[in-house]
This record gives structure tokens, sequence and C-alpha cells, in this order.
């Protein structure tokens, strides 16, 4: 190992990362203090890294990360990640992010800082790609001077932001493909929640947390759009047909208006989702692309149906990876099994029940017809805490009408043994 | 190095689904490579597009051996259709070697310009040096030279925080 370049040992510490580890085996001998000094390019300061037989008190941090970081040259990736940290001064931060201004690629920081500095005014933007904030206001974007023009991914956790700075930020970063805003803090007008959002390098969109009377989405290249824990009066995405994966975890949005052609859709994974029923399976009703639907927690009634099994074939063909869970009454089963079509590119299947029925052992069964070509199934059963007897009943009778109906797929299994094929049963 | 003057030497190229390259290791042994699996290595494009790759590359520092395995690794980082789990794991498997195959894998990357094979290579090290005190990292990986007593002091004094 004498004869590697000092640059590969410089690679090697930017792979430790964490800063005590770095600093540890620099010692080793000369070419790796030199490395440490001149070649490294990843350091991390994680607070659960750091702190060993004793915590170290925020001053300490402070200098600590200071002497550290003063330490190297050309630092390219900055991680500064505490848990239930206090606030850092705002001296120290400032010095760290005009330090590695001119060649910082990522920069993770999640630190409040006191008094409130910009970060977005005093990091390193020339060459920044990643930029992961949290617990931290943003306050005022200029565009005279200041773009991101190299920024591809940018994650706000917690973060104050107004509306209107939000979008002016996206604006200002002509390449970005990812953008994930978690639980932000978002000052707008007290006569309407609205955040508008452009962008036509826009990849990938995750948003959590929010709440809002208008959400306008305007993304040319959008491929991905994951909302979680989100309620929207009206949402309104405009795009241009590129969107692949659709995935909506407890949302409800009153008014969904999709004025994109939904032709390439592959994912639709929606769970706990409100919205207005009829519209959205028109919606998707073109997606001949679709691999994988997941409809969970689909709570029907009068005015709501389920999607039955045989739109699900004739819509979408290619279909690999269903994962249906309904609250079954009889009107729904008999409404779902109607029609006779097979699933025949589905593989996998997830099926789940929140409310004991004694109906589920006929839907699995059935379902299990409709897919020749199944080798996967998954059943979730939710069982609530206070089981009555007739719920206990209920779970007893599944579990003994499955019994038999397994048997038959081992049998199956068995005499498949020879093309290979086998269905794997997971998860009761 | 000239290319041989031939009538296909002057034209383009042709849209040839699988174009070989032939490398030849400090050992004489040759191994023949996809032109797309070439090109994982900086330093084979550049070659590459200079045109010298028209007959064979000599790879000087390299041994037949480890030469194999380089070219098995950028045959499969090229391959279609792989899904990021299993490459990951054949990954894992392709680094479980000793330390000295491992370091010839990381020059090899280096010299070749790899840099998913010298990334992978260097964050195996890095996991087997986490932890590690100076005295075992030069134990483990047999390392001879050191730091003199007037710099361990300056590094000590400088981050004392992480000799605690």
């Amino acid at each position: 190992m004498d004869d590697l370049p000092v640059e590969v040992i410089g690679n090697i510490l930017s792979q430790l990362k964490a800063a005590r580890d770095v600093v540890v085996a620099s010692m080793t001998c000369q070419k790796w203090r030199e490395a440490w000094k001149k070649h490294l390019r990843a350091l991390s300061f994680d607070s659960n890294d750091l702190s060993t037989h004793h915590g170290f008190n925020t001053t300490e941090l402070e200098i600590i990360i200071t002497q550290t970081i003063f330490q190297t040259r050309g630092l390219r990736c900055l991680t500064i990640s505490m848990e239930d940290a206090d606030e850092f001064s705002a001296a120290p931060v400032i010095a760290w992010l005009m330090y590695t201004k001119e060649t910082l690629r990522e920069l993770c920081y999640n630190v409040r800082t006191h008094p409130n500095i910009n970060i977005l005014e005093k990091c390193g933007r020339q060459k920044l790609e990643v930029l992961k904030l949290a617990h931290n206001s943003i306050t005022g974007i200029e565009l005279s001077y200041q773009k991101f023009p190299q920024l591809k991914s940018l994650s706000l956790s917690f973060v104050s932001i107004s509306a209107w700075d939000l979008s002016l930020l996206l604006s200002i970063c002509p390449k970005i493909e990812s953008l994930a805003l978690v639980s932000p803090d978002i000052a707008m007008s007290e006569l309407q929640a609205t955040m508008e959002l452009t962008s036509h390098s826009l990849k990938e969109i995750h948003v959590e947390a929010i709440s809002l009377d208008k959400f306008l989405l305007e993304a040319d290249s959008l491929q991905s759009l994951h909302l979680r824990d989100c309620n929207l009066e009206v949402f309104e995405l405009i795009g241009k047909g590129a969107l692949r994966v659709f995935k909506m975890d407890d949302v409800s949005i009153i008014h969904l208006d999709i004025s994109e052609s939904m032709e390439n859709l592959e994912v639709v994974d929606v769970a706990n989702f409100t919205v207005v029923w009829p519209k959205f399976y028109q919606m998707i009703s073109k997606s001949l692309k679709l691999r994988t639907l997941r409809l969970w927690g689909v709570v029907l009634d009068e005015e709501v149906e389920a999607m039955d099994l045989e739109t699900i074939s004739v819509y979408f063909p290619r279909l690999s990876h269903l994962a249906l869970s309904y609250d079954l009454g009889d009107d729904v089963l008999t409404h779902c099994l109607q029609g006779s079509s097979n699933l025949e590119n589905v593989v996998a299947l997830e099926l789940g029940w929140t409310i004991i029925s004694n109906r589920f052992s006929a839907w699995v069964a059935e379902l299990l017809e409709r897919c020749p070509r199944l080798k996967k199934l998954k059943i979730f059963v939710g069982v609530s805490e206070a089981k009555t007897e007739k719920e206990l009943g209920m779970l007893g009778n599944f579990t003994t009408s499955m019994i038999p109906l397994m048997r038959k797929y081992m049998e199956t299994i068995l005499h498949q043994r020879k093309t290979g094929e086998t269905i794997k049963c997971l998860h009761w | 190095m000239s290319s041989p003057p031939s009538a296909s030497a002057s034209s383009s190229p042709p849209p040839c689904p699988k174009k070989m390259i032939t490398l030849r290791s400090s050992d004489g042994a040759t191994f023949e490579i996809e032109e797309t699996a070439a090109l994982q290595s900086k330093t084979l494009e550049n070659m590459i597009h200079e045109n010298c790759a028209s007959t064979l590359i000599p790879v000087p520092n390299i041994t037949g051996e480890v030469l194999a395995r380089v070219v098995e690794f950028c045959s499969k980082h090229a391959e279609a259709g792989v899904d990021d789990e299993s490459l990951g794991a054949w990954d894992e498997e392709f680094v479980a070697v000793d330390h000295t195959t491992l370091f010839d894998y990381i020059r090899a990357a280096n010299f070749l310009e790899i840099p998913t094979l010298l990334d992978l290579g260097c964050q195996t090290v890095a996991d087997m040096i986490k932890g590690k005190t100076p005295d075992e990292i030069k134990k483990t990986f047999k390392i001879t030279t050191a730091c003199t007593p007037e710099e361990e002091e300056e590094v000590r004094g400088e981050n004392q925080w992480a000799f605690e």
C-alpha cells in the first residue's frame, strides 16, 4: 500500500467521511497527513459519530468543526448534521461556508443559526450540485446576481420560506432535477394559501406535510410525483407527458387537475388517498404502459366505486404488480369480480383489508384464478386491538379458508416445478 | 503508434454491434473487452477516440490476473438491465478479496481512470479503516512509513477531541 498515490489516499479518507475517523486515520503516516491536508474531498460532522463518552456542548462543537475544516483544502462535500442541537452562532457557520465556497459541491446542514443567516447567500453557488437544508430560514432571494447554475438536487426540511421566494428559488436553478419539501413553513398571503412552482428541468418532486388552498406545479420534464401527508384544496399539474410515477400517501385533494397526458405512466401508488375517484379513474384510463397499480385503503361509499378487475385488465394490459385494499361489502365484491378477463401479466399481488369480513377469502380465491402467471402473493391483514368474538371467529374462518387455497397452489407448485415457476406466499 | 494503411481504416467505422478492444497486460496476456465496457475507463476512452485502439492497447502496470478481473468489472457495469440491488451485491462479492488484490484493483482503477471501480475499492478500504487507531491501520495494511514525533504532536494538539 505504500506506493498508492496521495490522491488515492485522499479518496479513501473521503469515503471515511466521519470527521473523527478521518482525523485519527490521518495520523498513520506522512503521506496520509498530506492526503488529509490537500486531497480530502468529503467531511461529515454527525452528532451520532461525534459524541462518544461525553457530548460536546454547542461552543465546543463550533470550535471542533472550525478547527477541522480549516485544516483541509478543496473540500467538496460537507455534512453537518446535529440531532437536537442548539443553535450555532452565525460567525463560525459563515466562516465554514466562506472557506469552502470555491470548491463545495454538496452541502447538508440542519442546525439553526443565531442570528439567522441566509445560507443560500453565504454558501458557494458556482459549483453546488446538492443542497440539503433543514431547520433554517430562507429570507429573500435576489435574482440579479444569485444563481445556482449547477444545482441538481434541493431538499428543504422544516425550513421557513415564503411561497414567492420558493418559486423564485426554483427559477434560479436552471438544472434542478430533484426537489424535496418536507414540512415547510411557507409564509404566504392570508387571503389564499397558494404555492406556484415552475421548472423546465425538474424530474422528481417529493412534498410532505403541507396544507394549501392551491398548489400549481408546472414541470415539463416531471417524471416522478410523490406527495405525502398533504391537504390540498386544488392541485394543478401542468406537464408534457413525461410523468412515470404517481404516488400519494395520506393525501387529500379536492380538485385534481392534471393537464398532462398520462400515457407514459408506469406506477400509480396511492394509499389513503382522498380524491374524486371517477375523475381519477378516467385520468389513468389512458395509461397503457402501467406496470404497477396500488389502490390501498380506498374508502368506498355509494358515490365511490371500486375499480373492477375487468376494467383493470382492459385498461392496463401490461400490469405486472397489483395491490388492492378495499373494504369489501357484498356489492363491492360482485362489482369488482364482474367479467372474466384474466390479468395476464400480473406476477405480484398484494391484497389487504382493514375490516375483517368473510368475503375476503372469496376475493383472494377469485384473484388467484385470474392471475395465471402469479409468482408472489402478499396478504396484509389489519387486525384491531379490540377483537370481538365475532371478529376472532371471522379471522379464524379466514385462516382456515386459506389453507385449502394454499394447498391447491402448493400442488400447482409441485406440478409446475418442472417449468420452474413458483408461487411464494408471504406475510399473513 | 500508426494504424496500418487499409481501405477500411480511412472510412468511418460502420455501426458494429460489438466492437472489441484488445488489452495486453504487463506479462503479455491479452484480453478482449467490448468497446462500451472499455469506455468506463477514461484512459481507454481517450485512446479509443484518438483511434489508437485499432490494434492492441498495452497496459504495462497491470498483470494479467488483475486485468482479467478489471475487464470483468467493466463488462458487468456496462450490462443493460441490471437492477441496482443485484449490481450492489455483485460489487460486494467482487471486492471480497485479500488486501494485496484489493490494492491491485485500486491501482489499476487509478491508472485506467475507472471512477466506479476506484470509488468501490476506496470505500472498501475505508470500511476496513473505520474505528482503527493509526497503529492498527499500519499493521493491517503493512505500512512501513510513519509520522515524525513533531507531526504527531501537532495533529494531537489541533485535534484533541478526536483522541479523547
